[in-house]
């Protein structure tokens, strides 16, 4: 058995089962893990141990009695502290939040615990899911397991680095511009954006309301699968969502993907963008995988990201200023700077701008989708160019100032993107790359990732803590 | 200059018809941020058809109380 920390949801799930494991066993395992470990790595901004030691016995409970509430039941998972939990404090991680205790929980969180999950406690994140990294909020930002010096992008931090340190077994994050996939690719974990509608955001925090998707982060595609079978479907709630049928995601994953047809955005990380040497041959290695497995590959051409970021920015500056406007009047010094900056200039976007821009985005859509007319999936980066250095007291900037971000455009298409593992830089740090699919195939696109994942060895790679002694002293 | 490249003196009075009271140095990174939006806004394709939508859809049902309730 591995140790109990690296267990991934699936290999849990199964032990429970066979009565060979207990979820009060695994859940005591985590949170002797994160209270040893977590403290220079900020993952957690708090942890809920008491109850999820009673969750964990409630479900220890009902799977030795034969009561089997689904993929979830036992597991102990975290969740991005954007989505609202009953009784526990969401901060959003902001200081203007800083006491919140919701009295209901988000939809998602609710079909978790309906589910029978354990919920482990709250993931730091950028501030309301688009300031960071930040260091003048009441929590400092959560650190790459793999290389604290790398700035960890955003958004659902905490998330990507607890999954990747062994503090839970899977989260929830949300995703309005790659803020699940861009930590996933930089903690070398698999990430779903699910297609927009697909999971409901009642009781998120929202970011961009025309954006904003919630999906699941694990260390492996299957437990990606595994946590969407649970939280997807239809809600009556939430504006977004949209009444589709909810495939059976892990039945699907051992679709042979022989004569499927994948189109590759080389463009956007050759030219557009600058990636690592190292992840351009990762990704054309990855092309070799998949035709091995059947399928076959072409290269694409769709819209610049430069012309997708461009859409999305009026878009975002109007609906996130409208959201925080009130807050922005009364205590514009409790957001922290590197928030208030990104947002603020949302007071000067003109309603013309916005309708215009989201005019833009039906037809950036459009010509991107009309590719699935002869292919079925994309491949492209999951991540540009080094993560920089922040350090207490840079100045603020805006995202994406000189390349735009390669995880974007799917926000704008709204359809199904899945950040995965496909290598590793000779320091040790991992390489992500995306598969994205047709508007509500999660199906397809997470059969390929499992695939990739079956045929590679990526998994077997997980990043070494430094004590807290150690990383004090470094 | 582009109908985007905002005067200073401008941003400040709408930024205080919009009811934000910020100090000097939010306000100076109010500036600095719309700077770095223009260029940004001043390629905003605009040529668009009367009758082009806007990604936007509203769905009367979704407001009806058995179907919003949670």
């Amino acid at each position: 058995m591995s140790e109990l920390h690296h267990l991934t949801i699936a290999e849990a799930g199964r032990l429970f089962r066979a009565k060979q494991l207990s979820p009060v066993e695994l859940t005591e395992a985590y949170l002797d893990r994160i209270a040893a470990l977590d403290g220079p790595l900020h993952t957690y901004l708090t942890v809920t141990g008491e109850r999820a030691l009673a969750e964990a016995k409630e479900a220890e409970r009902e799977l030795m009695s034969g009561t089997d509430r689904g993929p979830m039941h036992g597991i102990p998972y975290g969740l991005k502290d954007v989505y609202e939990t009953a009784g526990v404090r969401t901060t959003c991680h902001s200081k203007v939040l800083e006491h919140n205790v919701p009295t209901r929980d988000a939809t998602a969180q609710k079909k978790l615990r309906d589910g029978g999950g354990v919920l482990l406690g709250k993931h730091a994140l950028w501030e309301f899911t688009f300031g960071g990294p930040s260091y003048d909020q009441p929590w400092p930002p959560a650190q790459n397991p793999w290389d604290s010096k790398r700035a960890l992008m955003g958004s659902s931090t905490g998330s990507g680095a607890a999954i990747a340190a062994g503090f839970c077994a899977g989260a929830l994050g949300s995703d309005t511009g790659g803020s699940i996939r861009s930590p996933a690719a930089l903690c070398g974990i698999a990430g779903l954006k699910p297609t927009y509608g697909r999971v409901s955001r009642v009781g998120i925090l929202p970011n961009t309301f025309s954006f904003d998707h919630a999906g699941p982060m694990a260390w492996t595609v299957e437990d990606c699968a595994l946590m969407l079978q649970v939280i997807a479907g239809h809600d009556p709630a939430d504006p977004a969502s949209i009444d589709v049928p909810v495939d059976d995601y892990a039945g699907a994953l051992g679709t042979s993907l022989k004569g499927k047809r994948i189109g590759l955005i080389r463009d956007w990380y050759e030219v557009e963008g600058k990636i690592w040497p190292e992840a351009i041959k990762a990704i054309d290695d990855a092309v070799a995988v998949f035709e091995s497995l059947g399928c076959t590959v072409e290269e694409i051409k769709v819209p610049t990201m430069r012309q997708f970021l461009d859409c999305k920015i009026p878009i975002t500056l109007s609906e996130i200023y409208a959201a925080f406007e009130e807050e922005l009047k009364s205590r514009p010094q409790d957001f922290g700077r590197q928030f208030r900056f990104r947002i603020i200039s949302g007071v000067l976007i003109r309603g013309s701008d916005y309708v215009n821009a989201l005019r833009w985005r039906t037809e950036l859509a459009k010509e991107m989708l009309a590719h699935f007319d002869r292919i079925d999936l994309m491949l492209t980066a999951g991540h540009l160019g080094e993560p920089p250095k922040v350090s207490p007291g840079d100045p603020p900037a805006i995202l994406n100032a000189s390349t735009p971000s390669i995880t974007t455009p799917f926000n704008l298409t709204g359809q199904p993107a899945l950040a995965l593992c496909c290598g590793f830089l000779p320091d040790g740090f991992p390489i992500g790359m995306q598969i994205a699919g047709r508007p509500f195939d999660e199906a397809g696109v997470l059969a390929a990732g499992h695939a990739f994942e079956k045929a590679t060895d990526f998994r077997s790679r997980r990043p070494t803590l430094a004590s807290p002694a150690a990383a004090a002293a470094q | 200059m582009s109908d985007f490249s905002l005067p200073t003196d401008t941003i400040r009075t709408i930024a205080e018809a919009a009811g934000l009271k910020l100090t000097e140095e939010q306000f100076a990174d109010l500036v600095a941020a719309y700077r770095l939006y223009e260029p940004v806004l001043a390629r905003l394709p605009r040529d668009w058809p009367y009758a082009a939508e806007p990604a936007h859809v509203f769905d009367p049902r979704t407001c009806m109380p058995e179907r919003g309730a949670r």
